[in-house]
């Protein structure tokens, strides 16, 4: 890709110019970020909370870039959870990644690079996921020559709140009075998830709290067993209850 | 310990990379299987439900202000459904009543 110097942005505002389609994805990224800040406060709170060095939270925050999946692992870290089981929840948390990227890739079109492809997958969030998807389906919409840059600018608002939030509140963190039960702070912020994700969607939403009921109650009753597996075998159990709840409901509703 | 937690983090950063790059950059064409799509819907639930129940179940500490904040937040997320709102009363209401 042939990128303008700096200084001809001024001059080329046409959508013609990737700086231009870089601005605007940036400002369509940026009203997301007030849903974000209490988020990124919490994950460095509850970062250092957990005894994390700095170095450990923002090595996170850097290579892992998953709100929800970085709070998870503060949680199960602090809970003293072995590497197999903290590992495979968060890799199970962030498969939804691949969907992302499988339904974002044919809207988006060529990357100028594979190296930059590498690169700019980076970026992919629910954020900027969500905010590329609904740009590019605006009839009006203008970059179509640089959709990967704009999805780029997408993300960088989110990139650079998570970055900085996070460390406002790791240094809020240590200032806070230790009578404060921020240990509290994290099951409600999954709890506000969960709800918001079971409320999500207008269609039924019955077998998604099957495999939410089915999945926490398992958690609980499971938890003595040795290494932590009761967490990955309740997450696989309300997964499969799910699904099955799911296939036996359709036959009946489907007209 | 230290061993245990860049393990994990690289473990979860690389695959989390991977995932992202799949579709992106490596199979452009290619379409998720029908069993992984329909899972998907169901992981963030469950794996959410799994840390929520057992966090205000079996954390230590006053169970009664933990299932009281946690029982209110529920009401107040599921009617309001806003995060500060849930997040903030519950935190609130944990943090008076132990």
């Amino acid at each position: 890709m042939n990128l303008p110097s700096p200084d001809d942005r001024f001059e080329d505002h046409s959508p013609e110019n990737p700086w231009t389609a870089l601005k605007n994805g940036f400002i369509a990224g940026t009203p997301l970020l007030l849903g974000l800040i209490p988020f990124a406060l919490i994950y460095g709170a509850s970062a250092k909370n957990a005894n994390l060095s700095f170095f450990q939270t923002f090595s996170m925050s850097i290579c892992i870039f998953a709100g929800s999946a970085q709070l998870v692992f503060v949680e199960l870290w602090k809970e003293g959870v072995y590497l197999i089981p903290l590992g495979l929840t968060g890799l199970v948390l962030n498969l939804r990644l691949l969907i992302y990227g499988a339904s974002l890739a044919p809207r988006l079109g060529r990357f100028p690079s594979f190296g930059q492809g590498l690169f700019f997958s980076y970026f992919l969030t629910d954020e900027s996921y969500a905010v590329s998807m609904s740009q590019f389906s605006r009839p009006n919409f203008a970059f179509t020559r640089f959709k990967p840059v704009f999805y780029l600018g997408t993300a960088l608002p989110t990139w650079l709140c998570w970055q900085s939030v996070g460390l406002v509140g790791y240094l809020a963190g240590s200032i806070l009075p230790p009578n404060i039960p921020l240990a509290m702070a994290v099951p409600l912020v999954f709890l506000s998830l969960l709800v918001s994700i079971l409320k999500s969607q207008n269609k039924n939403n019955s077998p998604r709290i099957v495999a939410a009921l089915t999945a926490g109650l398992a958690a609980v009753l499971l938890k003595p067993l040795p290494m932590n597996l009761g967490l990955i075998i309740a997450i696989f159990l309300g997964v499969f209850l799910g699904i099955l709840y799911k296939r036996r409901l359709k036959p009946k509703a489907a007209p | 310990v230290n061993e245990r937690y860049w393990s994990a983090l690289i473990i979860i950063a690389l695959g989390s990379l991977l995932f992202r790059q799949t579709f992106l950059v490596f199979i452009k064409t290619a379409k998720l299987p029908k069993l992984l799509q329909e899972a998907l819907d169901f992981i963030p639930p469950a794996v959410l439900a799994a840390l929520v129940l057992p966090g205000f179940i079996l954390a230590p500490g006053s169970i009664q202000a933990r299932l009281v904040a946690g029982i209110a937040a529920l009401i107040l997320a599921w009617v309001f459904n806003r995060g500060l709102l849930t997040i903030g009363l519950g935190f609130f209401l944990y943090w008076y009543l132990s």
